[in-house]
């Protein structure tokens, strides 16, 4: 992964809000849904507005503590997590750059950060099944809803 | 199964694609026809948040099984309906449901969304929402003229649930908006305030608000209700309906003689019309004092944990957003909202079932 990937949010199938520092993103067509807090939460709330690997590591670091290495690899390790869960995917950089002051939590100084966590994408598949209600039934050309009798 | 696909294949395209105006006024069309059958069509109408409905259906078949979980909803009087809904069956009138004229797959394109797969057919525009469930059911609204189509091919198949939650996907999409939102979540309280009550199927929502019949918190849902959230979080009764496990009845030993679904247990929950034996227990809305998450634990007494917003709407947003809503970043933005305009609590729910109404009338009343 290199720095200058940019990601933006797999939307519309994927909906999301932030909320008291922790991310709540719903797959539309799988019907899982996940949560992020604290570091998590800062990389996906920059991706919401299209973002690159350098900057989430730069997100990250006005955040957090730790050293530059650490967090880049983190930070890519998780992209690569988000990217299998297709939550996210790659695009091209943004005509107009965000302004970092929209983001969560305050730049601080290098004292008063607390230090770099890995962080976490939890994932819930518990309401996964109200989305895998029946087989699919293909029908004939002469319309729905006849399906076209097995072994045809 | 009875169809009639002649003049749905015959309605003008556009640009290959079928007209959506074309082809609600073909199934307008045939629900015409149905009502002739029988000559005389039945009305019900009600108000649900200010919002004047008509029921017109096209004989009495589908009455008993789509009006009783409907029949606390005050009527109206004076002026149009703002949204009239058009039932009828194919089974009764011989008229079939024109097929939907768009072949398989998942397109969005110009404003429009179509998808077929497992099993269901959807269609939305600016103005229309079509949902079909292979040959269950089929509900279509035009929203700019203020007409909804429900059509089942055989009213005596009514699925139980369909009696218990009846046109919810209209209703959800006539009535939700950028402000308020049908939500699977139950709802018990007083006039002057209440609670809501989310979590999973299974989690307590229906033993809970069972409940709290023997209190002085009242009903105003149990499964699906309507949240507004502007300018205060406020509920709105959808159903007067409860419906729980077999295996749970021996909790509401005096429930048992009010079942409406008493012989066919094996295959479905208990269903109860609330209305018809408990009207006074019955709510029709009500300002939201507090989120609570439901969690069964096997203890014997019931109690209250804080939670965060964030608990709260994991537990309130992935069921409603999934089952019901097609526009899922708007419905998330609302419920986000609600979760923060009110405290989120965990209610770990005891044995004891009269724990439960007293621990929440000890949180509206401000005692926890």
């Amino acid at each position: 992964m290199v720095l200058e990937e940019y990601f933006r949010i797999n939307s519309p199938k994927i909906v999301y809000e932030i909320i008291d520092g922790e991310a709540v993103i719903i797959n539309m067509d799988l019907g899982h849904y996940y949560s992020a807090d604290q570091v998590g939460a800062v990389i996906w709330e920059r991706i919401g507005r299209i973002a690159s690997l350098g900057d989430l590591v730069e997100a990250v670091a006005r955040c957090y503590s730790g050293s530059r290495e650490q967090i880049e690899g983190t930070v890519s390790q998780f992209l690569a997590e988000l990217q299998r869960e297709n939550l996210i995917i790659t695009t091209t950089p943004p005509e107009k750059l965000a302004t970092e002051s929209e983001s969560i939590g305050e730049s601080q100084g290098t004292s008063g950060k607390p230090a770099f966590i890995q962080p976490i994408l939890n994932k819930y598949t518990d309401m996964e099944y109200l989305l895998l209600l029946d087989p699919i039934h293909e029908v004939d050309e002469s319309g729905w809803p006849n399906a076209i009798p097995d072994g045809k | 199964m009875i169809r009639d696909s002649r003049e749905a294949q015959d309605a003008p395209q556009e640009g290959g694609f079928q007209s959506p105006v074309a082809y609600f006024k073909v199934v307008y069309q045939a629900f015409q026809r149905a009502e002739q059958f029988f000559g005389k069509s039945s009305e019900r109408e009600f108000r649900i948040a200010q919002q004047k409905i008509r029921l017109q259906f096209s004989g009495p078949t589908l009455v008993s099984r789509l009006t009783p979980a409907l029949d606390h909803l005050p009527g109206w009087s004076g002026g149009g309906a703002d949204l009239t809904i058009c039932i009828w069956d194919s089974a009764t009138t011989g008229v079939g449901m024109p097929p939907p004229p768009w072949a398989g797959g998942a397109y969005r394109a110009r404003g429009r969304e179509f998808k077929c797969a497992e099993g269901t057919v959807h269609y939305n525009d600016d103005r229309f929402r079509m949902f079909f469930y292979m040959d269950e059911h089929a509900m279509l609204l035009d929203k700019q003229n203020g007409i909804g189509i429900f059509w089942v091919p055989d009213a005596g198949l009514l699925p139980y649930h369909e009696s218990g939650a009846p046109l919810r996907m209209l209703f959800h999409w006539w009535l939700s908006n950028s402000e308020r939102q049908f939500v699977h979540a139950a709802a018990v309280g007083m006039p002057d305030g209440g609670v809501l009550m989310a979590g999973k199927s299974g989690s307590g929502k229906s033993t809970s608000t069972l409940a709290c019949l023997d209190s002085p918190l009242r009903l105003a849902a149990d499964d699906y209700c309507l949240l507004e959230t502007v300018p205060n979080p406020h509920i709105y009764s959808l159903y007067n309906t409860a419906k729980i496990e077999p295996s749970t009845l021996g909790m509401f030993p005096s429930l048992r003689s009010k079942m409406s679904n008493a012989n066919r247990l094996e295959t479905e929950k208990a269903l109860f019309f609330l209305q018809q034996y408990f009207p006074d227990r019955v709510i029709l809305d009500f300002p939201l004092q507090a989120l609570l998450i439901l969690r069964v634990t096997g203890r014997a007494d019931t109690m209250l944990e804080p939670a965060t917003a964030a608990e709260g709407l994991k537990a309130l947003a992935p069921s409603t957003i999934l089952q019901l809503s097609d526009q899922g970043q708007s419905a998330l933005t609302i419920l986000t909202r609600f979760a923060r305009q009110v405290p989120c609590y965990t209610l770990l729910l005891g044995t004891d079932l009269e724990q439960i109404p007293r621990t929440i009338l000890d949180l509206l009343s401000g005692d926890c």
